[in-house]
């Protein structure tokens, strides 16, 4: 009985708290609609990006006509080696004339199995070729098509997975460390009553904003080295846990070191949202909850739902913060950073850290910023 | 001296304003308590003399400067111990919380060092002074606010319910050392509900509904002068 009047009492406690009920309903209620239609601008399963990109070599261009008929506008690309073009990004898919057995010519398709527009791309073409060779009349008219997927199973796996899991971990891991470190750096301030006396010192309100937005980025950077760490050491030992070869096995040091500048301007793009989001509330977990859907929205950005082939460069994507930052992550993992994306990726997370952190002095400004639950 | 004019305050929502027309003077060197119920005001004032807060009207001198067109004159001269929790960084140790202080308003080492030594000294803090604030008692944590208030020597210290919450010898520490800022010539003013305390002070002002309803020497609330507080403080 006693149990039940507790339960009654915690839950009018709860309810009555009208900032964690926005948080705890409104907000997801919201977002994962948002989500969703953000994945249906994705090509589905059975449908390819236009215009799809074929690399043909100098045996090949017979061919061109029928593999026209597959896609809507297709770009040929004319290669001496069309599995190197695959291999670059440069071409989704690649057909390769092969020494002829006799009297069957035969022809390599060439396909990225990491790469969910290469392996629709090659089964839209082999589809069309078989169905197109195998009606021949003559024997002289016929042709032996191979698959040539440009990866290994193993090579593939890992990519997979690592292009999968990595950006996920690094957004969701930094998020929740440095948003959680700056809404105790601005929150928790307040709960703790040591702001006041903070605000009376003699150093400016946007100095304060600055000290504990770098002071949650360290925190936050120091997760996300110590994040890349963990899995080089991890999948050397055991590089099954990233499909079957380690992650510096997969990319080398630079590439690591690379996904770890970039993601620089992420941790700060989470600082300043977390400090403004600790300044709005009023408490510590008040702020936690309003962090929340941020953390679900950074993995799903980051997830690959949105915008995952590595080699399609969407400029709407780009203005999207944490999409475009897992965009760059996966090109630097499939071997071929996009170097103009990287650079509009730091310029829209930086920008955006800018904003929170005008927004974060705004708050530090306003009389309430002393007021708590 | 500090001289207040025609201070309000009204925060959103509320129907009542904080303060009304608060005026008064305090002369360099005095000690003034400052007096009155629960929502009096006495906390926005603090508050406004802190520069936390900004009053909607009125103005604030010290030493015939505006303090709203120079706010930094203030800061360098004044130093604020707010009311409630003794407002320290639990993980850091006292000595930390009272250097972190010193240096965010701009005292350098050897300027604060061997003040330092005298307040731990005088506040008994030198056995504790390198332990975590967590690990102290409610007297030890006050001790150690007076003694981060007081490391930058402001000439203008004020006191929010400095004895708020603390046992009888605790109180009588804190008295002592308000009568010792008093002999140091500092201007003091603080704000108490404790009479013991405001007897230490040299004038008494008090504040009713956001009101200054008397202001004038101690004198008059002495035991036996026949003046009364708590009479001022009933509607």
């Amino acid at each position: 009985m006693k149990l039940l009047i507790l339960l009654k009492k915690e839950l009018i406690d709860q309810i009555r708290d009208r900032r964690m009920i926005l948080a705890a309903l409104f907000m997801p209620a919201i977002i994962v609609p948002l989500l969703l239609v953000f994945m249906t601008l994705e090509p589905s399963m059975g449908e390819t990006r236009s215009p799809v990109r074929v690399a043909i070599d100098a045996g090949s261009v017979g061919l061109q006509e029928i593999v026209r008929t597959s896609f809507t506008d297709p770009r040929f690309i004319l290669s001496d080696v069309p599995t190197e073009v695959v291999r670059d990004g440069r071409a989704d898919v690649g057909l390769e004339s092969l020494p002829t057995d006799g009297e069957t010519a035969s022809f390599a398709l060439h396909y990225d199995p990491a790469r969910r527009v290469s392996e629709l791309a090659y089964t839209r073409v082999h589809s069309v070729l078989q169905t197109h060779f195998a009606g021949a009349e003559r024997r002289t008219d016929a042709r032996s098509i191979r698959a040539a997927p440009i990866r290994s199973e193993l090579e593939n796996s890992s990519l997979l997975t690592l292009s999968l899991l990595l950006p996920v971990f690094l957004m969701v891991f930094s998020a929740s460390t440095t948003m959680s470190s700056a809404v105790d750096l601005s929150a928790g301030e307040k709960e703790r009553s040591t702001i006041e006396t903070l605000l009376s010192t003699n150093i400016s309100r946007s100095d304060i904003v600055a000290g504990k937005i770098l002071a949650a980025f360290v925190v936050g950077i120091t997760a996300v080295a110590a994040l890349l760490t963990g899995m080089i050491i991890s999948s050397w030992f055991f590089p099954g846990i990233t499909g079957g070869v380690s992650l510096l096995g997969v990319v080398g040091l630079p590439s690591i070191f690379l996904i770890g500048v970039h993601m620089i301007v992420c941790v700060l793009l989470f600082a300043s949202l977390g400090m403004a989001t600790g300044l709005y509330a009023k408490s510590v977990k008040e702020g936690t909850v309003l962090t929340l859907p941020v953390i679900v929205l950074a993995s799903a950005l980051s997830s690959g739902l949105i915008g995952g082939d590595p080699y399609v460069f969407d400029p709407f994507l780009l203005a999207i913060p944490i999409a475009n930052a897992s965009f760059v992550i996966r090109s630097i993992l499939y071997g071929s950073p996009d170097y103009s994306a990287f650079m509009q990726s730091v310029a829209v997370n930086s920008v955006c850290a800018a904003v929170f952190f005008f927004a974060s002095s705004y708050l530090m400004n306003r009389e309430a910023v002393i007021s708590r639950s | 001296m500090l001289e207040l004019r025609g201070i309000c305050k009204r925060f959103p929502g509320q129907p009542d304003a904080a303060l009304s027309g608060v005026s008064c003077t305090v002369n360099k060197g005095e000690s003034v308590a400052l007096v009155g119920e629960n929502g009096a005001g006495k906390s926005t004032l603090v508050r406004i003399l802190s520069q936390i807060l900004r009053q909607d009207a009125g103005t604030v001198f010290l030493d015939s400067v505006d303090v709203l067109q120079n706010p930094e004159y203030m800061k360098h001269r004044t130093a604020t111990l707010f009311s409630g929790e003794s407002s320290l960084y639990d993980r850091l140790t006292a000595r930390e919380n009272i250097v972190y202080h010193a240096r965010l308003n701009g005292i350098r080492k050897s300027h604060y060092e061997h003040h330092l030594a005298a307040l731990i000294e005088e506040l008994s803090l030198s056995r504790y002074i390198d332990d975590r604030v967590s690990t102290f008692s409610r007297g030890m944590k006050q001790r150690t606010a007076i003694a981060r208030t007081l490391i930058t020597n402001p000439e203008f210290v004020i006191l929010d319910e400095p004895s708020s919450g603390l046992d009888i010898i605790a109180i009588e520490s804190v008295k002592a050392i308000i009568s010792r800022l008093g002999m140091d010539g500092k201007t003091i003013l603080f704000s108490s509900h404790s009479l013991d305390e405001i007897l230490c002070a040299q004038r008494v002002i008090i504040l009713h509904a956001g009101r200054i309803v008397c202001d004038s020497p101690v004198d008059r609330f002495l035991p036996g002068r026949g003046e009364d507080i708590p009479a001022y403080l009933r509607d």
